[in-house]
């Protein structure tokens, strides 16, 4: 039984060697011959204008993202020293 | 022709050398597309997908691999590219199980193999089933070179990966394609 099973699997293996190459069709070689051989890739130009300009404006982003990030921070240490100010001064009154 | 002469032919924008290459390569993509996709409109589309990347990137073409070499690569890239586009749309089809690759027995295919004798349809029908099963890379592997014949070192070029993993994949793909098999004769041949 064992050996009908290997006998089968070898056998079934080997059926690979007995497919042909193919040759293409006519059709398929008429599709081939018609592809265009030369396309004109036009490089498309960002005007050098428009990228200072956007550069500009990535720069102005970064400073503005900057300058609130410390006023928020300057604005949370006013906080806290107002607070601990009048903490103690209240404490020094008991 | 020379291989270095063809290509600066190529790269010229030579009308002959164009020809020349439909010549050279054209069945040869066409039954390694053949062999992967496993439908004769797909091998042909993906046949005429590749001469036309490979025409309009000729003139890039930095000759560091043998012509044969950078067709096959594209070819193996193009295919590669139909059998994932296909699978998605297989798992995204309303009707289809996902599962289905999943399954580790042998489901026959509906691939009726051009270039075969009818005496052997029914086993290879069985094979093609069976190499269906096997993961992409090893499949393609065993195809191009059990089918189309390619040496390991054409397969490890066409494949960008080294030869000693051409030669695990292979015989991976056998030792799979053997357990396959005698999973579907304990199956159905018994």
């Amino acid at each position: 039984m064992e050996t009908n099973r290997e006998q089968w699997i070898e056998d079934t293996m080997s059926q690979i060697d007995g497919i042909a190459q193919r040759s293409i069709s006519s059709n398929l070689r008429n599709r081939l011959e018609r592809i265009p051989k030369h396309i004109d890739v036009k490089e498309l130009q960002i005007p050098l204008r428009s990228m200072m300009l956007a550069a500009a404006c990535i720069l102005v982003l970064i400073t503005v993202n900057i300058l609130s990030i410390k006023s928020a921070q300057n604005k949370q240490n006013e906080i806290n020293e107002t607070f601990y100010s009048s903490y103690f001064s209240h404490l020094n009154e008991i | 022709m020379e291989d270095f002469e063809h290509i600066e032919l190529l790269k010229q924008g030579d009308e002959r050398a164009f020809t020349l290459l439909i010549d050279r390569y054209s069945k040869m993509v066409f039954n390694l597309s053949l062999q992967l996709l496993q439908n004769e409109k797909d091998a042909e589309d993906a046949t005429q997908e590749v001469f036309t990347i490979v025409f309009l990137t000729a003139k890039q073409f930095k000759g560091d691999a043998k012509l044969s070499t950078w067709m096959y690569r594209i070819a193996i890239n193009k295919c590669q590219e139909m059998i994932r586009a296909r699978s998605r749309k297989k798992r995204f089809g309303f009707m289809t199980s996902i599962d289905t690759h999943e399954n580790s027995s042998v489901s026959l295919t509906n691939f009726q193999h051009p270039g075969i004798e009818l005496e052997n349809k029914e086993r290879i029908t069985i094979l093609f089933s069976a190499i269906n099963k096997l993961p992409e890379n090893q499949r393609i592997a065993f195809v191009l070179h059990k089918i189309d014949g390619l040496s390991y070192d054409e397969i490890a070029g066409g494949m960008e990966t080294s030869l000693s993993s051409v030669e695990s994949l292979i015989f991976r793909a056998k030792q799979n394609l053997k357990k396959l098999l005698s999973d579907y004769y304990e199956e159905n041949e018994r």
